[in-house]
């Protein structure tokens, strides 16, 4: 524990710090303005209200480690619930078979985007463009206007209390089980300097496809979660996810050129954009003004991760 | 018994044949030293005996085997450890993580605890006298020559049975220069060889068995290091009878072009010094005593106080903006023209032209002709050898990419050039054409200030030295006083009291 808590770690962990700091502000104000805020209720709705963007995002917080990025997200996010409301029947066996038929999904999106990447040699960001709009394509064959239904129990169950906090316990856990293991390293020392980590040995091509594997995944099960919260299906429903996605984890500290970040700090940026949109919509602001805040917290965390002082490189010599 | 040797190696990249037919041999526990101009092959040989390179044609032979390595990993596998140019620690990696678990990736897929890589980083670090560095640390937050320690540290922590060092010692200062020569003797004792490259002719002598010449993509020589000295294998390397030629000096004219007084910055104390037109005011000392801040300083790209004073008037330099405009007329050629001064992708022309597009502006719009017309005239004038003025400066050797620099404040008219490591990886050749541009430049009646981190040229080209110590000018020698001896002596802290006698 001792190490875990070193000095350093906390130093480079600063802007993770820093977005916890504004998350406990904002759990204030919001408590202040809203009356009951403490309340289970209250504090469940809070909790399934971000799950949906902390997962999508904790999936494009892997690309972005490995200094790429996946514009596809919310389009997979989108094939997952539109297959889900189309396909899921009651009863255990159908609902977890089409979970897992759906996850595979989202794993083979996130395969094919890494393969582009690696074997096309195209830039992540063309390639996710692309498939973005395949994969939307391909939700509207699914389902061209919103409908379908998930069962009941898919949707008591996972928007409940118990699964909503086992799935955010579970991302921390997992956090602090993955952060050690190889792949976490190799992520990072490929977002920090793709060349060096090829010099070390490591399978550049390898790790790049697991980090877009990584994030396909995780933008099927915010496609599920999102089916489990409205019962049903929407071919659009993906669509703003994908640059709140890359919102949260810069907003939650991690470097948008790769190599550095870390999953809490994923997890409280999520929180953050989505305590935002409730405080605007609970001061009775328009919600027109939604992106436009989202907007300008965006500017103000990205210049507080990139602020580093006045350090002029010529000092470090 | 040969540990590695090279059988016939080619290597082409494209159309241009970057090694051809190189053969040689490492000795079991030898020194080698290999040395050669830029452009002779001497990384593309490493990057082939390091595994991550294959060669075209040819054969590496392992203890009388034949392997061919495909990858480093392949190589460190046999114990062939490399220490490239290129840094291969990973940035956002600590310290630990960079020396302890960076190689064992791929062998060990298992969880790596904090507290196992802390410890075993602490007891490496203190291997090799390097307890001052924090194993938590971040490695880009470390400074050049530590990251470059480390590097070495990592290489020779893997217990390897050749060592290959790529010019490692050009980011390390020369009580760190020892520190790794007192590991290489170390290896050398356990029968460990060690393939050393670099620039600097002193450390090739002091450290080789035998030295290895490559020209030109070929394979010259293999010499033992006691038969030879810096003459004849730099005669080796060009191909020629060569000695570094020096353009006489010619006195300067009077006028001061550049007056300093008391300039201070973060780190600089009370640098005072003066310029006159048509001279060579060199800077000396050892690396690092606060030569780049002055120069920094005076192109405005670092904050400082103090007086300066150009053609008589006072000015203040706030910015390269400020330096580079007339009346003023500073030009830089900067520690890493690569980074600092030039843009590899853009053709020599908008690299010449771009501090003075607006003397091209008419209306708003570029005049092609004219601007061509006179990036042309300067191009000439300095001798850049291209095709055209079209070609990408990237593609340009390092000696050409400096002349283009030259070029570039010669068309603004800035005539106080601050030359800082002009000569720095540019080929004998060349630099010999680069001493003599800068002769005609001063004699043209340009001010200039010269540091070189090889001291004979600032000896041969100044017509007066300052030396700096400490972030200070510790004295400005002048006339028959500039000798190697009296400078080196200068710049070395323990000889602080003595005074040397100045003529003129």
């Amino acid at each position: 524990m001792k190490h875990l808590a070193n000095r350093r770690e906390v130093q480079w962990n600063l802007p993770a710090l820093i977005s916890g700091a504004v998350l406990v502000v904002l759990v204030v104000v919001n408590a202040s303005v809203q009356p009951g805020y403490f309340s289970s209720f209250n504090l469940t709705s809070v909790l399934t209200g971000a799950l949906p963007l902390i997962l999508i995002a904790a999936g494009q917080f892997f690309v972005i480690l490995t200094g790429g990025i996946d514009l596809s997200v919310g389009a997979v996010a989108t094939v997952a619930n539109v297959v889900a409301a189309v396909m899921m029947k009651s009863g255990v066996a159908s609902t977890v078979s089409i979970t897992v038929l759906v996850v595979a999904i989202g794993l083979a999106c996130g395969l094919l985007n890494g393969l582009g990447v690696v074997l096309g040699r195209i830039q992540p960001l063309l390639v996710t463009l692309a498939t973005m709009s395949i994969f939307e394509g391909v939700a509207l064959l699914v389902l061209p206007t919103p409908g379908g239904v998930v069962p009941t129990g898919f949707s008591t169950v996972l928007t409940g209390t118990t699964a909503a906090v086992v799935i955010l316990i579970g991302l921390v856990a997992g956090w602090v089980w993955f952060q050690r293991t190889p792949l976490a390293l190799q992520l990072m020392a490929v977002g920090s300097d793709e060349a060096a980590a090829q010099m070390n040995g490591m399978n550049v091509p390898f790790v790049k496809v697991a980090a877009y594997v990584l994030s396909g995944g995780f933008a099927s099960l915010c496609g599920l979660y999102l089916a489990a919260q409205i019962s049903s299906g929407d071919p659009t429903i993906g669509l703003p996810y994908t640059l709140l996605s890359i919102a949260a984890v810069v907003i939650g500290g991690a470097r948008l050129a790769g190599g550095k970040g870390t999953l809490w700090g994923v997890v409280a940026g999520g929180f953050i954009l989505s305590m935002l949109n409730s405080l605007i919509f609970f001061l009775g602001v328009s919600s027109y003004y939604k992106d436009l805040v989202q907007g300008l917290i965006l500017l103000v965390a990205v210049a507080i991760t990139t602020y580093r002082g006045v350090r002029l490189k010529y000092f470090t010599l | 018994m040969a540990l590695l040797g090279c059988r016939n190696i080619s290597r082409s990249f494209g159309a241009v044949k970057a090694l051809t037919n190189v053969s040689l041999s490492i000795e079991e526990g030898e020194v080698h030293g290999l040395v050669g101009e830029n452009g002779a092959g001497k990384s593309t040989l490493i990057k082939i005996m390091s595994g991550t390179l294959l060669p075209t044609h040819g054969q590496l032979v392992w203890k009388d085997q034949d392997v061919i390595l495909r990858s480093a990993a392949k190589a460190q596998q046999l114990g062939v450890e490399t220490v490239f140019q290129e840094l291969t620690l990973i940035p956002d990696w600590t310290v630990a993580d960079n020396l302890v678990i960076a190689r064992g990736i791929p062998a060990h897929g298992r969880r790596q605890s904090f507290a196992r890589v802390y410890d075993e980083a602490k007891a490496l670090l203190a291997r090799f006298q390097l307890e001052r560095i924090d194993p938590y640390q971040r490695v880009v937050d470390l400074p050049l020559p530590d990251r470059q320690m480390l590097e070495i540290v990592k290489a020779i922590s893997g217990k390897p049975k050749l060592v290959i060092l790529d010019e490692a010692t050009s980011a390390l200062l020369e009580p760190q220069v020892e520190w790794l020569f007192g590991h290489i003797r170390a290896l050398k004792a356990q029968g460990v060889s060690v393939l050393f490259s670099s620039h600097r002719w002193s450390e090739i002598a002091g450290i080789s068995d035998r030295i290895s010449i490559l020209r030109n993509g070929e394979y010259v020589d293999t010499v033992q290091s006691d038969s030879v000295d810096e003459a004849k294998v730099t005669a080796l390397m060009t191909g020629k009878e060569l000695n570094l030629v020096f353009p006489t000096k010619v006195d300067p004219v009077d006028d001061v072009r550049l007056s300093v007084r008391n300039l201070r910055s973060m780190r600089l104390h009370d640098i005072s010094l003066e310029i006159r037109r048509g001279e060579v005011l060199g800077v000396g000392g050892l690396q690092g005593q606060g030569q780049l801040e002055l120069f920094l300083s005076l192109f405005g790209a670092l904050p400082y106080s103090g007086q300066i004073t150009v053609d008589g008037r006072p000015v203040h330099i706030g910015r390269p903006l400020d330096a580079i405009n007339a009346g003023i007329g500073i030009g830089l050629i900067p520690e890493d023209r690569k980074t600092e001064g030039l843009f590899l992708s853009r053709p020599i022309l908008e690299n010449i032209s771009l501090p003075k597009l607006r003397r091209f502006s008419k209306d708003g719009f570029l005049q092609l002709r004219k601007e061509r017309a006179e990036v042309q005239k300067a191009a000439d004038l300095l001798a850049v050898k291209a095709p055209s003025v079209d070609v990408e400066v990237g593609h340009l050797s390092g000696g050409n990419q400096q002349k283009v620099m030259l070029s570039r404040w010669v068309l603004a008219g800035a005539d106080l050039l601050l030359l800082y490591d002009v000569t720095r990886g540019v080929d004998v050749g060349t630099k010999q054409e680069i001493y003599q541009l800068i002769a005609k430049r001063a004699q043209a009646g340009a001010a200039i200030l010269f540091y070189s981190s090889d001291t004979s040229e600032v000896v041969n080209m100044a017509h007066r030295v300052a030396v700096m110590f400490d972030y200070r000018i510790r004295s400005i020698v002048e006339g028959d006083a500039i000798t190697m001896e009296n400078i080196v002596g200068l710049s070395i802290g323990s000889q602080a009291e003595v005074r040397y006698e100045t003529s003129g």
